[in-house]
């Protein structure tokens, strides 16, 4: 183990920290609007829409994301350039930036996860909660805004930060389409060299870190955000 | 495309699936074995030892699993033929894959065994003890049963994962399911990508089905005297 | 019988038992009664041994321990001579109503098939819940499971049942079927350590009544003594808080029983 090597890999690992914790976020932030939109189609009256979004669910969380993610990667040129031929776009769908394909294909997928999350969030308002607050006179729209989304959303955030260290780890298999994130970085730096193992457990420690940075900083907002229900301190 | 070229890529794709589902049945009988002693572990008296086990649990949840596969790959021969002098570099790569799987399963696994062993309350163990149960009676009769009870959900959960997460393997050549695909793909440049992987993972879908359906049923079987609503967690 | 001495018990720096001496003669019921956070349950698993005291000497029979070296044999030795029935009933989920009666006969008495399944049938009449063998604790009443769990402990044929406020997690209508329940308990003769806040039934049943405070006991003496001529001030204060409190109605164990079958969970 050449301890050199280790050091200038780990420290060369941390410049694409920030965009693999960029990218985890965007993926996030889409499918969480993704997965309300879900949540309102499960809810619909129609059961056509609550077919497909059953299906949907069925088919993004029963197909791994590593397959998601090629299929996305060799269908979105052909789709682009269908779309582009018609509108005479002229985009250069034979150098479409991957990031796209990691883009849509995680979003859809982390969409079907985050859908339940939300769901069971809202669920998890009690009703009497609302019902105490219709008791007051507020109208359905106090009763929404005022109780059950604060309520709804202290329960989501802790499980959707959850998921947000889950996609970082997640977006380690975006080296398959050449987008770079932390583990692709350790591949790249031992590309050049073959000291595979140094650059691996120089990523595998920054990953580490991260998570015990991100996990120790999330805890203590769910603290903060759970800080008005009863204490469980023995 | 025609029809014959689908059930040809169908065809080719199934030759991996014996092995995808075999390396499934190892992973998890190994993953959970370790996972048994690990939960034990963490919940001994041994400070050193919870404090080892801590920081494993604490190290693969932290890391992606195909980080953890290359550390396997390229580490473990080295590690041991550093220290014990044996070479390992003519062993099966699905040898790395299990040991790979069973670590990070061993130590995903007590994640969900522990809190549930901490569930089933202090007070079912107080009414044991206060009969004159030994504590290793309490366990066997009336914790583990518990403990298993609460836990069967998020232990369906894991195998699904698995499942999922064996499709990684094929970045080390393995002829697996996704390992078949690749194949398909990179000999065969008449083949289509899209639809070759797309067909892969309608067999995924396919098995996770069959899969989620078998352990409903089971689910149903060993809920009668669990008044805990079970939650399905989040796949990783 | 059972025999306390200077127990001692603390909780990180916090002492919650300071000193306590306990009589108790064979088949006499002992109710502990005090405020809550007071040391009542503290007591109980000390008995138990569910919680070592810092010191002190628990003697029942011809057992005799001085905490706290205490073996591991030593505590199964003073468990098997008691058994505790617990505020929220503690039924194995994972058992049935019958397995929950036998598999404790079976492991702690080492009792033969056919005989534990008889004492258990046994039991089960005497608190009226022969006819739910086959459910689960989840598909009952809590007075119902209350009322598993006291056949459970009759089962093991103790020296010493230990009740903590085994009714106060249940509506007054609930709570009378336990009640009765003790009641059997006291008539099969077994000594009965109780901590309750139903001043009727402690006075009704009662051969000692033991009013505690702040982890020590302030006065004891007979009901008649303590519920009408209280010396201490604190027990006066204490039982004052009591003088309004319903009377409760002694029903009739079987009419009682008999009606609350129909509502069988199935
Ligand atoms: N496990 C424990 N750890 C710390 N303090 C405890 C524990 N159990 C009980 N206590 C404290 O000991 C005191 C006595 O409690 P308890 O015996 O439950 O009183 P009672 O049953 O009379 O209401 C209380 O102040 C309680 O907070
Ligand atoms: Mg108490």
């Amino acid at each position: 183990m050449n301890q050199k090597i280790f050091l200038s890999d780990f420290w060369n690992i941390w410049t694409v920290v920030p965009q693999t914790l960029f990218l985890s976020l965007l993926i996030l932030l889409l499918s969480i609007i993704l997965g309300t939109g879900l949540t309102l189609l499960r809810q619909s009256q129609n059961r056509l829409t609550r077919i497909i979004y059953r299906i949907y669910i069925s088919y993004f969380r029963g197909v791994p994301l590593l397959i998601h993610l090629l299929v996305f990667y060799y269908a979105l040129p052909p789709i682009v350039k269908l779309f582009s031929d018609h509108l005479n776009l002229h985009v250069d769908t034979l150098h479409l930036n991957p990031i796209y394909a990691v883009l849509i294909s995680y979003t859809l997928y982390a969409a079907s996860f985050l859908s339940e999350i939300i769901r069971s969030s809202f669920k998890s308002v009690g009703k009497d909660q609302l019902e105490a607050a219709a008791a007051l006179g507020y109208t359905k729209y106090q009763q929404f805004f005022a109780i059950k989304l604060p309520q709804a959303l202290t329960d989501a955030i802790p499980k959707i930060l959850n998921y947000y260290t889950l996609l970082i780890r997640q977006l380690s298999l975006a080296f398959l389409v050449s987008v770079v994130d932390i583990f692709a970085k350790s591949k790249l730096e031992s590309a050049d060299n073959f000291y595979y193992i140094e650059s691996f457990l120089a990523a595998a420690l920054v990953y580490w870190i991260l998570c015990i940075a991100l996990t120790l900083l999330f805890s203590n907002y769910e603290k903060y955000l759970r800080r008005f229900e009863r204490s469980n301190a023995a | 495309m025609t029809f014959s070229v689908v059930l040809n890529t169908f065809v080719q794709l199934f030759k991996g699936v014996p092995v995808t589902l075999t390396f499934i049945i190892f992973a998890w009988i190994l993953g959970s074995s370790l996972s048994i002693l690990v939960t034990a572990g963490r919940l001994s008296q041994h400070q050193w030892l919870r404090a080892i086990l801590t920081v494993y649990v604490s190290f693969i949840r932290s890391v992606p699993i195909v980080l953890q596969l290359f550390l396997v790959y390229y580490g473990l021969p080295l590690v041991v033929k550093l220290s014990l002098g044996i070479d390992l570099s003519s062993v099966s790569k699905m040898l790395f894959c299990v040991i790979t799987f069973t670590l990070y399963y061993g130590a995903y696994l007590s994640e969900i065994l522990r809190p549930s062993y901490l569930t089933v309350s202090a007070e079912q163990r107080d009414a044991a003890l206060s009969m004159g149960y030994t504590p290793l009676q309490a366990d066997i009769h009336v914790l583990i049963p518990q403990t298993l009870s609460i836990a069967i959900p998020g232990l369906g959960n894991e195998i699904i994962n698995l499942v999922h997460q064996s499709s990684i393997l094929f970045v080390l050549g393995t002829v697996d399911l996704m390992g078949q695909a690749d194949t398909i793909v990179s000999n065969d440049y008449t083949s289509s990508p899209l639809l070759t992987y797309f067909c892969a993972g309608l067999i995924y879908w396919a098995i996770v089905i069959i899969l989620n359906l078998v352990l409903s049923f089971l689910e149903v079987r060993i809920d009668k005297f669990r008044d805990l609503p079970s939650e399905r967690s989040l796949i990783r | 019988m059972l025999k306390l001495r200077n127990i001692h018990k603390q909780y990180s720096d916090r002492t919650v038992l300071n000193g306590i001496d306990l009589d108790a003669k064979k088949g006499e019921v002992v109710t502990l009664i005090g405020p809550s956070g007071t040391g009542k349950t503290t007591l109980l698993r000390t008995i138990n041994l569910l919680e070592v005291p810092l010191e002190g000497k628990i003697e029942i029979d011809d057992l005799s321990l001085e905490a706290p070296n205490l073996s591991k044999n030593d505590k199964l030795a003073l468990r098997r001579k008691t058994a505790m029935v617990f505020q929220q009933y503690n039924l194995f989920k994972n058992e049935t109503v019958f397995q929950n009666v036998v598999q404790p006969q079976l492991l702690v008495k080492k009792r033969s098939k056919i005989e534990a399944h008889q004492i258990a049938i046994e039991a089960l009449k005497q608190v009226g819940m022969q006819d739910y063998l086959k459910s689960y604790p989840s598909q009952l009443s809590g007075g119902q499971q209350q009322r598993v769990s006291i056949a459970r402990a009759l089962a093991l044929n103790p020296e010493v049942i230990l009740f903590d406020e085994p009714t106060s997690a249940l509506d007054p209508e609930l709570s009378q079927e336990v009640l009765t329940a003790i009641r059997k308990v006291k008539q099969a003769g077994i000594t009965i350590i109780l901590a309750t806040h139903e001043m009727r039934f402690a006075e009704e049943i009662s051969d000692q009544v033991v009013f505690m405070e702040k982890g020590i006991i302030v006065e004891n003496g007979t009901p008649e003594q303590i519920f009408h001529h209280p010396q201490k001030q604190r027990t006066q204060a204490f039982l004052k808080h009591y003088v309004q409190l319903p009377s409760i109605k002694t029903v009739d164990a079987s009419s009682r029983f008999s009606s609350i079958k129909k509502i069988k969970v199935v």
